[in-house]
């Protein structure tokens, strides 16, 4: 989980003061969790057992209070907020009512942001609270993009649509790259990967809105990702417990944990891992095996959103593969010149991904951008809007 | 003269073909099936070659068209399992017909041998050894479609084509990507239940949504029927429903323009295929009343401008071509007969 603390004066003025992250949380291991602070330049690791996100939330919230710095707002990330939020809300009963009923969506990341939430009011009862959603910045998903083929009384009923997440990821690059490219933000066309160690999707954005993303109605779908595995055909879950037996929670445990990078190569879910071993020669027919199938779905995906979006100005790499992996950022550029996309091989080797950064060729006609994730500033943002500060 | 069995889960259908001409039945398979067909036929002593349809061969049939012999009745009944409503029949008729006539040839032409060596990285989904050992694949599917779309337009004097997207437009509408003659892609998974939308069938959705759908106390039947057989078309229009009716759709039917859903289905493949092939240079459209879906295709095409697709101005009679030559990627349209796909591929497998 976590942290950062931010100091705005307005929108346009916005620097961290604080930040940190509590490690192995509820993990049971041999190496014990603790929390680092990063804060007035120093750095403080506490070593402490943290059994949930929870507890951690308040470890974190008594270190702020400890070191004096005045909060006057404090905002939540919240992975799924279905069709009930659209957007970034203040907290207040009914809100809170609202959550509840959003917790089965994402069975295992709602309820932790829900009980970090309850303990952040729990500890500072009074002070003005919102959440932003992950699922927000693609509410503006058009229909004919969001609506899967169902009939309409199962649709109703249980609420399938696309959802999308990373929204919050997203809608930072929405903004932050025509910035950085000098456009206009109401006239650009990005295609963004969003690569992390845990899950991965790509979204069409469209004039700084969402106009599709590979993760659907949970965060399964879509991309190979490190124990998820992606778009498969639905009708493989009705054959293997029909025919071998599977039980259906087995079988959701089996494909959310022990698919993807994992289940393909048998041995790691980092895709950095597995490149390693090509490199290394080791198990090298499971590893090639996972590598081009994870880039193979990302290419496809890319030239879906290219050609739904009727061309693209910027091709946007962010979060921990995409601005640290070059191989798979090589490898997804490789012949996309039929797309206008010509990567600098030299300069993507290099370049350390530590900032907003391009490494497309100079022949290539389309921006190829490198973009650290900043989450929290989004949320930051947010907060600034719903507070009119 | 050339016999052909196609089966379906209800009947199972014969081509006559002699000369240029096509006689076609339907038939049930009850004692004395046989005897009924040849009185209909006429006299049987001229056929020359016996052929049968097989829709799954699964991993053991590698060939469109193959000659069939007594040993491949064997290799042919291990393929049951992969369809069974539709395999089954296929083995029993062609075990008959060999015993029966062991002077004339046998023909199997199989829909999925297209796509055997599929690139490794397309053919296998990413979920552990354990379920990919139990033939968790994708096998694809008419491939005898596509393969004779893309020998069709070699034949027409294109040289060039290299890499291409054969998009079959129908009631089962589905893609394949095809590099140098050899499948590359296939919209079609494990199933025909994966992949574009059609007449019952919801196409791809987050397998979350079955997970869902079980744990209300459906059952797998229940959820079966109603992803392959109330979903697709029929669901979006609440009515049972055709390819025909959704490209001729005006406006927007409840709220959900469905045209548009199906154009972005086809699009957002296209994109992926021709991502997957480092590039496109030809499309080909396939359809039963292809005339009718011109209008239909050059909306897409349009939409494929960027690429320096250029659609002709005038397209006068040939809808053949719907391209300019000054177009980077060409635009073929070829009228689909099941009967004559079949009778090109028999030409071949007697060779």
């Amino acid at each position: 989980m976590t942290y950062k603390v931010f100091q705005a004066k307005s929108s346009g003025d916005i620097k961290v003061v604080a930040y940190g992250k509590a490690h192995r949380v509820g993990v049971k291991g041999t190496e014990p969790s603790f929390i680092e602070h990063h804060f007035n330049n120093e750095v403080s690791r506490i070593t402490t057992p943290i059994a949930n996100h929870q507890a951690a939330a308040r470890l974190i919230l008594k270190h702020i209070e400890d070191s004096r710095i005045k909060i006057d707002c404090l905002g939540h990330r919240f992975v799924h907020g279905g069709s009930h939020f659209k957007g970034s809300v203040l907290l207040d009963a009914r809100t809170l009512k609202k959550l509840l009923l959003c917790l089965p969506l994402a069975p295992i990341h709602n309820p932790i942001a829900f009980a970090v939430i309850y303990e952040s009011r729990k500890f500072f009862p009074g002070l003005p609270q919102y959440v932003t959603f992950d699922s927000a910045f693609h509410s503006a998903i058009p229909g004919h993009a969001y609506t899967y083929a169902l009939p309409k009384k199962i649709i109703k009923k249980f609420g399938f649509r696309k959802y999308g997440f990373h929204g919050l990821s997203y809608s930072y690059a929405a903004r932050e790259i025509p910035r950085f490219l000098k456009r206009n933000p109401k006239n650009i066309k990005i295609v963004a990967c969003h690569l992390g160690t845990g899950g991965s999707s790509v979204a069409a954005i469209k004039n700084g809105r969402s106009i599709d993303t590979s993760m659907g109605y949970s965060p399964l779908s879509g991309l190979i990702m490190s124990t998820r595995c992606g778009d498969i055909d639905p009708m493989l879950m009705i054959y293997l417990m029909n025919t071998y037996g599977y039980r259906p929670d087995e079988l959701m445990d089996i494909l959310n944990k022990k698919s993807g990078l994992l289940g393909i190569s048998g041995f790691s879910s980092d895709i950095t891992d597995i490149i390693h071993h090509i490199y290394e020669k080791k198990d090298i027919v499971r590893a090639r095996l996972a590598f081009n199938m994870y880039i193979h779905r990302l290419k496809k995906y890319i030239g879906s959103y290219i050609v739904a979006l009727g061309g693209i100005d910027a091709l946007v790499f962010t979060d921990d593969i995409g601005i640290h992996s070059w191989q798979v950022r090589e490898k997804v550029c490789e012949n996309m010149e039929w797309a206008g996309i010509v990567l600098d091989n030299k300069l993507n080797r290099k370049i350390s991904g530590d900032k907003t950064s391009l490494i497309n060729d100079t022949r290539s006609k389309i921006k190829i951008a490198l973009l650290p994730a900043e989450e929290e500033f989004i949320i930051c943002l947010e907060g600034i809007k719903l507070l009119r500060l | 003269m050339i016999l052909i069995f196609d089966p379906s889960p209800l009947y199972l259908r014969w081509y006559k073909i002699e000369g240029g001409n096509i006689l076609e039945g339907k038939c049930k398979l009850k004692p004395g099936w046989f005897d009924r067909i040849i009185r209909s036929i006429g006299r049987i002593d001229e056929v020359e070659a016996i052929g049968y349809v097989l829709y799954h061969g699964g991993e053991m049939i590698k060939d469109p068209v193959g000659i069939m012999t007594s040993g491949s009745i064997k290799k042919l009944e291990q393929c049951v399992k992969y369809l069974p409503e539709y395999n089954d029949l296929t083995f029993k008729i062609s075990r008959y017909c060999i015993r029966r006539f062991p002077g004339v040839k046998h023909l199997l032409f199989c829909d999925t041998a297209f796509f055997v060596n599929l690139p490794q990285e397309v053919s296998t989904y990413a979920v552990p050894f354990e379920l990919r050992r139990k033939g968790v694949k994708r096998y694809g599917g008419q491939g005898l479609c596509h393969q004779w779309a893309w020998k069709k337009v070699k034949a027409l004097g294109d040289k060039h084509i290299r890499n291409a997207v054969s998009v079959y437009l129908g009631n089962y509408t589905n893609m394949a990507a095809i590099k140098d003659g050899r499948a590359r892609e296939t919209s079609i998974g494990f199933t025909n239940l994966e992949g574009m939308i059609s007449s019952g069938s919801c196409g791809d959705i987050d397998p979350t949504v079955v997970f869902q759908l079980y744990s209300t106390g459906m059952s797998f039947k229940t959820i079966n029927r109603l992803l392959s057989k109330e979903s697709g078309f029929a669901a979006l229009l609440g009515k049972k429903s055709g390819f025909s009716d959704i490209i001729n759709q005006k406006g927007a039917a409840k709220g959900i323009a469905l045209r548009e859903i199906y154009s972005y289905n086809i699009l957002k493949y296209l994109g992926g295929f021709i991502s997957s092939l480092g590039g496109a240079d030809s499309l080909i459209f396939i359809g039963e009343e292809i005339d009718h879906d011109i209008p239909f295709i050059s909306q897409i095409c349009l939409r494929l401008k960027f690429l320096g697709l250029k659609l002709k101005r005038s397209r006068g009679r040939d809808h053949s071509e719907l391209t300019r030559k000054d177009s980077l990627i060409k635009v073929y349209c070829l009228k689909y007969d099941k009967q004559e796909v079949l009778v090109d591929w028999a030409k071949e497998g007697i060779k």
